[in-house]
């Protein structure tokens, strides 16, 4: 059984970013660099998330020569459906700051392949 | 897979290493006052006689770690260590994204602590705990069940019979059953660590109090029923208890969980369906 928790301010920042994508897939590297927020923090997030449905997983069909296929995340409408369900005062929380020397690398949620 | 030298070498050091430090403490504990004095002979059969499991399990320790941490730096390394012997998608997802990451250095290794970290977490299912809890409370039932046994017929003491071997044997099954079943030294390690939790707990919740009722009531104390040269006190013999539970107990059990994992991998990498990945 699932208890019922209210989400933390990152999975809440982990959900608004994916829904941003819409139906575009992301990656985990880039939702730490997009949202500031630490492989430690975001992984837990994204695991959570997938084992109660909240995202759709795959991996990566066209790879760059020499790397293995990354793993690939969007939210599921289920995630999407717990998103809109949530505490309108908990989604409206500061969102995490991108830290300056990560932000200067371009990479962003939006850089992301379809 | 074989060992590469290098690792070998490692991994020889490592067992010497250990070895050595228990010399020094058989050395120290067999001579007078605390000194290094004692005969040759009786430091070098006591030093194998305590230290040979440790110098195994660092051996062996230092070799499936060498298998599992494969890639081309560390944080790859790190990550590989991490989440080598998983069998969900996500060590792989980790891995994968850790190579594709070109930034500096330091941001892979920052990358890959995080992802380490979650890795290990991940491990610690519910099935681990249970073995924790069933293994704590079944060695602390046998601790007050011998202790007032004794303290109520010989009052020869019970708690050396309870820490030296029974500990040892339930790490080693517990080891070799959990590595069978989950097809990886690593299920046998986190199975058996937690064993190792659960029995140090129990031991000690039962022996501190049992420790000062053989005070309180005999004059005695619990590890061997020996008596002071000095009335001993409630709290003495509690004390006693819980440094013999450490010293004579957990230093000792310590090995037996890397020994019964190992085996029980290996005995399952004989069979041929041990997962490609563990160590």
């Amino acid at each position: 059984m699932t208890r019922a928790r209210r989400p933390s301010p990152q999975t809440i920042a982990v959900l608004d970013a994916l829904a941003a994508k819409a139906s575009d897939w992301s990656h985990g590297y880039d939702l730490c660099r997009a949202l500031g927020l630490k492989a430690g923090t975001v992984y837990p997030i994204l695991i959570r998330l997938a084992e109660r449905g909240f995202l759709e997983t795959t991996w990566e069909q066209e790879v760059a020569q020499g790397r293995p296929p990354r793993h690939l995340y969007r939210l599921s409408p289920a995630g999407a459906e717990h998103l809109r369900s949530l505490p309108r005062a908990a989604t409206l929380g500061p969102r995490p700051t991108p830290r300056p020397r990560l932000a200067q690398g371009g990479a962003s949620i939006a850089g992301a392949p379809a | 897979m074989s060992a590469n030298r290098g690792t070998a070498w490692v991994a020889v050091g490592a067992g010497a290493g250990v070895l050595g430090v228990w010399a020094v403490v058989i050395s120290v504990a067999l001579g007078n006052d605390g000194t290094l004095g004692a005969p040759v002979s009786e430091v070098v059969v006591g030093t194998l006689f305590f230290g040979w499991p440790h110098a195994l399990a660092a051996v062996i320790a230092v070799v499936a770690g060498a298998r599992t941490a494969v890639g081309a730096d560390a944080p790859e390394r790190l990550l590989a260590l991490a989440a080598g012997g998983r069998r969900d998608e996500w060590g792989a997802a980790m891995r994968a994204e850790l190579a594709s990451i070109t930034a500096s250095p330091r941001e892979r290794l920052r990358f890959a602590a995080g992802c380490a970290v979650t890795a290990l977490r991940r491990g610690w299912g519910r099935s681990p705990w249970i073995v924790a809890a069933t293994s704590g409370m079944a060695f602390a039932a046998l601790t007050v069940a011998l202790s007032r046994a004794s303290l109520h017929g010989s009052r020869s003491g019970t708690l050396w019979g309870v820490i030296y071997g029974p500990p040892q044997l339930t790490l080693l099954l517990v080891g070799l059953v959990a590595a069978w079943v989950g097809c990886s030294m690593r299920a046998g390690l986190e199975h058996a660590g937690a064993a190792l939790i659960g029995i140090l707990i129990g031991v000690l919740a039962a022996a501190i109090p049992e420790g000062a009722l053989w005070a309180r009531e005999a004059g005695v104390f619990l590890l061997d029923g020996d008596a002071p040269s000095t009335p001993l006190t409630a709290g003495q013999g509690a004390v006693d208890a819980a440094t013999s539970t450490f010293t004579w107990g957990f230093v000792h059990w310590l090995p037996w969980p890397v020994l019964g994992a190992a085996a029980g991998a290996r005995l399952r990498r004989q069979f041929g369906v041990l997962q490609r990945s563990s160590p």
